[in-house]
């Protein structure tokens, strides 16, 4: 828990190998790239959800899930709610 | 799903007697609605619900159908394949969450329906770990010797709940019925074993009903979360309890809650897809139904054998979940 190094690159690495995983493109992933337009899902954003939570202690519900539209949006509330 | 207050198993069966599962009996609705002409309602593409859910089609009651016909039919089948008079049947429990009406309850129509008139008959509420629970209460009193032979029917018509508009469970659901027989010899294959049922109400807005709108609202992501994280625990923890690898249980017969969830825990428990079972395609989440049709998929599909060694697990709002152990008599399924 909460072992993971917290820099913004380190954080958006691991975002981004956890979309690759779910089937996101990875020639696609950038800071500004849509969920939608990495095919990702709601159901792929709450298993994100779960692998930030195991990562870095940080619990993203519903309402906050709804909230992120972009892979820098993810990788912003990791930092901020984990600082 | 965070931690609940943890209490040691109880051991089955302290008298003696041993539960067994004698029959599996189901029955659907004969309306069979595929995902697209869901999907076009809804207004997403095509193949929208099938990736976030799995379901390619569900079964959904008419107006002429009813919870207590399809209830009867599915605990007539189990009977049936138990060869078990219904006159012998001391115990009907229904686990539902939509009688036809809230008051009679189904229980005691069903027990008459079936010839069982003048058995203990009631329904209990567990939303879709009702099967399982009913499950539990029946082996106590058959360990108990408080009954002799008894009948855990899993059955809802979640269809009559659902806001068709809704998204996030429109294209979910189904209906159906699935009975089960419990006897009292359960010495040897059929023999149902320890059961570890969990409650936490702590987020428990994110599934409700209310009586109102009569509706189902669901948190679809809260609820995949803390599923995925229960069925796991909690299958873990039975497995350690009874001093068993995963790899020491033939199949896992998950409630089909949704396909991604199914397989989340698979993967999290490090299971092999094929001993994790997966017939929502062809039935949506029926909610206690789910169960009993699934023990019967797997059945038809040839994944069981005399002896087999089963873990059923299930979850539901509440939320309230668990997981159990039995093994598999071979021709006991409708």
């Amino acid at each position: 828990m909460a072992s993971t190094t917290l820099t913004p690159e380190a954080v958006e690495a691991r975002v981004g190998a956890a979309l690759i995983e779910f089937g996101a493109d990875p020639g696609a992933i950038s800071p500004a790239a849509t969920w939608e337009e990495l095919d990702i899902d709601s159901l792929d954003l709450v298993e994100l959800a779960q692998m930030i939570e195991d990562d870095y202690g940080v619990e993203l519900r519903e309402s906050d899930i709804e909230q992120l539209e972009t892979v820098a949006d993810a990788v912003a509330a990791v930092i901020e709610r984990a600082g | 799903m965070p931690e609940a207050a943890v209490v040691p198993p109880s051991p089955p069966a302290a008298s003696g007697v041993r539960p067994r599962l004698a029959g599996i009996g189901t029955a659907l609705p004969a309306t069979a609605v595929p995902s697209a002409e869901i999907a076009a309602r809804l207004g997403v593409e095509p193949g929208w619900i099938e990736q976030r859910t799995g379901v390619e089609r569900r079964h959904i009651a008419g107006d002429g159908d009813s919870l207590t016909a399809l209830a009867a039919a599915a605990a007539e089948r189990a009977l049936a394949v138990a060869d078990v008079d219904p006159a012998d049947v001391d115990l009907v429990l229904v686990a539902t969450f939509t009688a036809d009406r809230l008051l009679p309850n189904a229980a005691p129509l069903v027990a008459d329906a079936i010839g069982s008139r003048g058995a203990f008959a009631c329904d209990l509420g567990a939303a879709c770990a009702g099967f399982l629970s009913g499950l539990s209460l029946a082996c106590g009193q058959i360990e108990s010797g408080r009954a002799g032979a008894a009948l855990v029917i899993g059955a809802d018509l979640v269809s009559r709940v659902i806001d068709p508009d809704d998204r996030k469970t429109a294209g979910l659901f189904g209906d159906g019925a699935g009975a089960a027989v419990l006897t009292g010899d359960g010495a040897g294959d059929g023999a149902i074993e320890r059961i570890l049922l969990r409650s936490d109400a702590r987020r428990s807005e994110s599934i409700v009903a209310g009586r109102d709108e009569r509706l189902m609202r669901m948190r679809g992501q809260d609820t995949f979360r803390a599923a995925v994280g229960a069925l796991t625990e909690v299958t873990a923890e039975l497995l350690e309890a009874e001093g068993l690898r995963t790899d020491e249980v033939d199949l896992f017969v998950y409630h089909q809650a949704n396909a991604r969830i199914t397989a989340a825990v698979g993967d999290r428990l490090g299971l092999p897809r094929e001993r994790v079972v997966d017939c929502i395609a062809e039935l949506g989440n029926t909610s206690a139904a789910t169960i009993p049709l699934a023990l019967a998929h797997a059945d038809c599909a040839r994944l069981l054998r005399p002896g087999s060694r089963l873990l059923l697990g299930a979850f539901g709002a509440g939320f309230v979940w668990g997981a159990g152990l039995l093994r598999w008599e071979g021709d006991v399924a409708w």
